[in-house]
């Protein structure tokens, strides 16, 4: 059986074919319905990314219940207000909430300004050795901000767009 | 030889008695005693009649979502020796707290490999996988993806896979056997394999129908541990054009950000629509 | 005279008559006038919850309103996410319309702005809260899209500024105008300095978090209808009082460049609040026991109009009518979550509920119905 450490070994090419989870078929003659299900040689073989299955599994089980997607309107002194978007029923409306600071976990209290995004799930776990425990947790979204180069891009798409709109004839101001 | 499913599974004498009524008797029956019909598991609540007399069971869910695994897995070329835990958190991408209980099993030139609680990170030479099972994270991982791929821009990447695996636990056996006889059904088989046969995978495959270049794959499982279950492992799969390589690691990190979501919407829709088909047809 | 319905009339307005509709869900808010001979024009937007759809292209709908030939003028009046809910779907669908909007929006300023949250030329990460970008980029999109196809039976766009007259119909003798009263030319120097602190700045540490939305409301758009002889109707849009006098409502009251007829019908601004009062406008602009509609707005600190608002505006008129929405009820969720819920949360107010009309029809001879459609109700 692979093992993650024997798949790759040192030198290996940039076009090594991973493993695939289906064994080959033999190529069809005159196969021309590239709609229909397609069976393929073995050259013919895409390469696939997924996981591969040798993977050990993630430890624990998480039943989600509840989902929310926030964002921070408002921050006073012990807790703050946040529109919360339903992401697990999807027609409900958004609702303005007020939270209690305590609620944040303390890597994450950095993070609390202004617009940032949180994500706040409900759900039970099952983990090896600590029973089912049900679970509130809210965690701030970490995603890297505009590098130098892509405001440097929207100021030139902002140029564009304001010479286009300038120049056009029927523009008065 | 795995005994053929019955069709229906209905155990009450009073569906027994409306199912041997006329079509008017039928309608009569349904209309004066809609208190007498009881809910179970086991009995469809919603009838309708079919030319044939059959009755088919809709609105009705034989199977439920018992776990599933999220995985964000780029095909191209890395270093593997940079992925520690340390990194992440040195770059803000996940907090020092989430590194606490890691299980850093390796970090060499050829290979790294570690867990948290909710992320499991393996990287090889040419491929890189970021997993979750924790669905609550799904949107976590997507970010972690956008923000490492943001910092290395540099790096050739030639195929982006936003994976979901999904197990249902299905009702009953019978429902179990059902789906198999339906994806792969049996008279293909029986002249060639006369002892018993049973499905244990099957995989499909479709161009994307968005404008990304790629596929969808299907592979569909069984699964029996403590319940029988059916596994959907679907591979939503992006070409990248490498001779573009600078360009499209611009946009390898903006379609991680708006094609994941409906990656995974897609997947379960994909997944529970073929459960409901083999189940009802 | 004046006349109050208990509901709102669902066949078309006559053609001689105006009308003028406003809609509120809570947040947000749109308002859609007839000006004669199925003329419509449409300002800002907001979602029915229902139907999912622009409330305005839903009731124009419901009324047989061919919205893509009849609708000739959509006015967004500023970009904030609550007033411009659904207007990019408005501005594809009235192909005939000529679209409005402040000056501070077609600078290179706002433009990068949207750019970097909406992408105006390649794709890019998208927010879920967006303050209104995604709808603003679409709907440059659909203007410059007309723009570069030569559309030449109307002009696919225009520029509202102060003291400014947008529409102008002469048709069977009854004129009909529509004036821009703002913004001053003050405040849009002040709004391309506030977009201008919105372009992100580029950093290896920090992270990304959605557009704030703006704290000033001093580049809306005041809106000043007349038709005929005998009606003129103010639309305050979300305009605030300043303490500068060269922005807000006082520069408009002391324009001697706008029309100066007093209006009897006046649509209140910035849903009542105290920061949009200035008594002037009642006293200089509108008549005496006017016809005064508003939205409210369920959020922030507290939803407005107070009940201290509502008060100081009964003082001006008893004809005070609001699309208000009575306190929705909160959706229920799992017996666990609502339980987890009750232990976090120390307050939950659901936003945007059940969408209210307040509908006015006024003849020539400046005679006034009122219907409303629930939750909307008089003060």
């Amino acid at each position: 059986m692979n093992t993650a450490a024997g798949l790759s070994t040192a030198g290996e090419s940039f076009d090594e074919k991973p493993e695939y989870l289906i064994p080959p078929q033999i190529l069809v003659e005159n196969q021309k319905d590239s709609e229909s299900i397609q069976t393929l040689a073995i050259g013919d073989l895409p390469k696939l990314a997924v996981a591969p299955p040798y993977l050990s599994p993630l430890k624990g089980k998480f039943k989600l219940l509840q989902l929310w997607e926030g964002r921070v309107v408002d921050i006073r002194n012990q807790e703050f207000d946040a529109i919360i978007t339903d992401k697990t029923n999807t027609d409900f409306p958004d609702e303005l909430v007020t939270i209690d600071k305590n609620e944040i976990a303390p890597d994450d209290l950095p993070l609390l300004r202004l617009g940032t995004v949180f994500y706040w799930s409900v759900g039970y776990l099952d983990y090896p050795g600590r029973g089912r425990v049900r679970e509130s947790k809210m965690r701030f979204r970490r995603l890297k901000g505009w590098t130098q180069k892509e405001v440097e891009q929207a100021r030139r798409v902002g140029k564009e767009f304001a010479k286009f709109f300038r120049e056009y004839p029927g523009c008065s101001s | 030889m795995i005994p053929a499913p019955r069709r229906h599974p209905c155990p009450s004498a009073a569906y027994n008695i409306w199912k041997n009524f006329s079509l008017t008797h039928n309608v009569l029956f349904v209309i004066l005693t809609p208190r007498t019909r009881k809910k179970t598991s086991s009995l469809p609540y919603i009838h309708r009649r079919t030319c044939s007399r059959e009755f088919k069971n809709i609105g009705m869910e034989y199977f439920s979502r018992e776990s599933e695994e999220a995985s964000i897995v780029l095909v191209g070329s890395f270093n593997p020796a940079i992925f520690h835990p340390e990194w992440f958190v040195s770059h803000e991408l996940i907090p020092q707290d989430d590194i606490k209980d890691a299980n850093v099993e390796i970090v060499h030139q050829d290979l790294s490999k570690f867990s948290l609680q909710w992320l499991g990170i393996d990287v090889l030479r040419n491929k890189f996988i970021a997993r979750t099972h924790d669905p609550s994270n799904f949107s976590a991982l997507k970010d972690l993806m956008f923000s490492v791929f943001k910092i290395l821009y540099h790096t050739p990447i030639s195929q982006l896979g936003m994976n979901l695996i999904t197990i249902y636990r299905i009702d009953t056996e019978e429902i179990w056997h059902k789906i198999g006889d339906t994806l792969v059904p049996k008279n293909i088989w029986e002249e060639s394999l006369p002892k018993r046969i049973g499905m244990t995978s099957v995989a499909v495959q479709s161009p994307r129908q968005d404008s990304l270049d790629g596929f969808i794959r299907v592979i569909v499982s069984s699964v029996r541990s403590e319940f029988y279950g059916v596994s959907f492992n679907i591979n939503s799969h992006v070409e990248l054009n490498a001779k573009q390589h600078k360009e499209t690691k611009y946009e390898l990190t903006e379609i991680i950000a708006q094609y994941w979501e409906p990656a995974l919407r897609v997947a379960r829709e994909i997944s529970e629509r073929i459960l409901r088909k083999a189940i009802d047809t | 005279m004046r006349s109050f319905l208990e509901s709102i009339q669902v066949a078309p307005p006559r053609r001689d008559e105006l009308e003028v509709s406003l809609f509120g869900p809570g947040i947000g808010e749109c308002i859609v006038v007839h000006m004669g001979e199925n003329q419509w024009i449409i300002i800002d937007s907001c979602i029915d919850s229902m139907t999912k759809t622009p409330a305005a292209l839903h009731y124009l709908d419901q009324l047989g309103v061919n919205a893509a030939d009849n609708v000739k003028l959509f006015v967004i009046s500023h970009w904030h996410s609550d007033h411009i809910r659904g207007a990019s779907e408005i501005a594809r669908t009235c192909a005939a319309a000529t679209i409005c909007f402040s000056e501070a929006l077609l600078k290179e300023e706002f433009f990068a702005l949207i750019d970097c949250y909406a992408g105006l030329k390649n794709p890019v990460l998208v927010d879920r809260n967006r303050s209104g970008v995604c709808e603003i980029a679409s709907i440059i999109k659909t203007i410059k899209g007309r723009c570069e196809k030569g559309v030449v039976s109307f002009q696919p766009f225009n520029l509202a500024s102060a003291d400014k007259r947008l529409y102008l119909n002469n048709q069977f003798s009854i004129k009909r105008e529509i004036w821009s009263l703002s913004p001053s030319p003050s405040a849009v120097v002040n709004s391309l300095t506030e977009i201008r602190r919105l372009i992100p700045t580029p950093s290896d540490n920090e992270i990304r978090k959605v557009i704030p939305i703006p704290t000033k409301n001093d580049n809306a758009i005041v809106l000043f209808i007349k038709y005929g002889e005998l009606v003129n109707i103010l639309l305050g849009s979300d305009l605030e009082e300043t303490t500068d006098p060269l922005t807000g409502w006082s520069v408009i009251v002391d324009s001697l460049n706008r029309p100066q007829s007093k209006s009897m019908l006046f649509k209140i601004p910035h849903h009542g609040s105290k920061n949009a009062h200035n008594h002037m406008v009642w006293d200089r602009m509108i008549e005496s026991e006017p016809t005064a509609i508003l939205t409210t707005k369920i959020g922030g600190i507290s939803s407005i109009p107070k009940e201290s608002d509502i008060k100081r505006l009964r003082k001006y008129t008893s004809n005070l009518f609001s699309t208000l929405d009575p306190r929705t009820k909160l959706p229920k969720r799992e017996r666990t979550v609502e339980k987890t819920i009750k232990g976090v949360l120390k307050k939950r107010i659901p936003l945007g509920g059940t969408i209210g009309q307040i509908q006015i029809r006024i003849d020539l001879n400046s005679s006034l119905r009122i219907g409303l459609k629930a939750p909307a109700t008089k003060l």
